[in-house]
């Protein structure tokens, strides 16, 4: 039996509109099945990312008790480390200071005829007097001391002359 | 709201319109909070794959060094004490002049200038009579004792037979730490300048101490007695 439309054509919704309607509901579908599908796998996503971290942290748990056990040796690791970085700060200051830089080259290059009768030293500067008996030799300690590249300025502060014991000499040396 | 005052057309797409809508709002309150839960996951895991990483490490690390860091410890705790170290630095050096054959006139003892690394210093002023060698001889020995002493000033008077000798030296100190870093907090080894610097160390005159090894109570059994 052959369907006949007995409604004016004008009182129906046009057929673009229905196309429409047609086409929103296929969208609205389709749209409906993609979010299910990525919902659900989101949601076995994060369970994995919690099942995860519950792993890493129960082994976490395990690895702190193991180092419990060791906090001793920890401990002096760090006991160790923290003196030796202030050792380091006190020696590295203290020693651009030392006061006997070629102290002891000095002490060596003083021959019989040269005798030393004061020696100061403090925070990078020294101070000897002496008396020497013989030009020479005490051209010969001065070039020890002139030469000695520890030392930045070498300041002559007295020089005299006496018959009875000599030359006698008053110097002043700066280390670098 | 009458229905018969909206058209017909869009009473039909009303329905599909409305249907829509609703899940684009779904899909957008789904995407917020699943991509922030997503998000906040991923970081925790790597935050926890980073700790177990640095625990491993540490770990390791710790289990390597444990048969030799007692020694390291102790070794560096004495060359620079907690505590003032003067006893042990007077005790130190009046073992080298006896040591050197000097004679020790006098002593002093001052609080040091201030120091770095929240450290303090202790000076101490020895007179000393002696032969200028053993006075050098002291010189040179002072700076390989621990506690770390160096020499800060030398005064010498060479005139007679005996030189008299004023010698300033200064030791240090520092309080040792209370707080350790948390358990998470990666950790290294000593590197090349600390090992190099504690193979110095372990050369220098350790101070003489007498340990006393504890004993037992024993009862007294004739407590009225003699």
């Amino acid at each position: 039996m052959a369907n006949i439309n007995l409604l004016p054509p004008d009182l129906g919704p046009k057929a673009s509109v229905l196309r429409l309607s047609a086409s929103l509901k296929k969208l609205t579908t389709l749209a409906l099945v993609i979010f299910c599908v990525f919902g659900t796998a989101t949601g076995v996503y994060i369970f994995w990312l919690n099942t995860r971290i519950k792993q890493v942290q129960a082994s976490n748990e395990v690895l702190k008790t193991t180092l419990k056990s060791l906090a001793e040796t920890e401990q002096g690791l760090f006991l160790v480390k923290d003196r030796l970085a202030k050792i380091k700060a006190l020696t590295g200051q203290s020693d651009k200071q030392d006061p006997l830089v070629g102290f002891e080259q000095i002490l060596g290059a003083v021959s019989p005829d040269v005798s030393l009768t004061e020696v100061k030293a403090a925070s990078g500067e020294l101070s000897l007097s002496g008396s020497c008996t013989s030009g020479e030799a005490l051209g010969r300690f001065w070039q020890g001391i002139l030469t000695n590249p520890e030392y930045k300025t070498v300041e002559l502060e007295n020089f005299s002359f006496n018959p009875k014991s000599g030359y006698l000499f008053e110097l002043r040396i700066a280390s670098r | 709201m009458n229905k018969d005052l909206l058209p017909l057309g869009v009473r039909v797409l009303l329905a599909p319109f409305g249907f829509l809508a609703a899940l684009v709002l779904m899909i957008i309150i789904g995407l917020r909070v699943g991509l922030a839960q997503v998000i906040q996951y991923r970081a925790d895991l790597a935050l926890a794959k980073k700790n177990e990483t640095i625990l491993k490490v540490k770990q390791d690390l710790l289990t390597q060094i444990q048969p030799g860091i007692s020694r390291q410890s102790s070794l560096a705790a004495v060359a620079l004490p907690g505590e003032n170290p003067l006893l042990l630095v007077v005790s130190q050096v009046k073992t080298i002049a006896a040591a050197n054959g000097m004679v020790l006139t006098g002593l002093k003892v001052g609080l040091g200038q201030e120091t770095p690394a929240q450290a303090g210093g202790v000076e101490l002023s020895l007179n000393l009579s002696g032969s200028l060698p053993s006075i050098v001889n002291l010189v040179s020995q002072v700076k390989k004792i621990a506690p770390l002493t160096r020499v800060s000033s030398l005064d010498l008077s060479l005139v007679g037979p005996l030189t008299q000798a004023t010698v300033g030296v200064r030791s240090y100190w520092a309080p040792f730490p209370t707080k350790m870093p948390a358990m998470t907090e990666p950790i290294s080894d000593l590197n090349e300048s600390e090992q190099k610097l504690l193979g110095e160390l372990a050369v220098l005159t350790l101070p003489g101490f007498v340990s006393l090894t504890p004993t037992a109570p024993v009862e007294n059994l004739n407590q009225f007695g003699e």
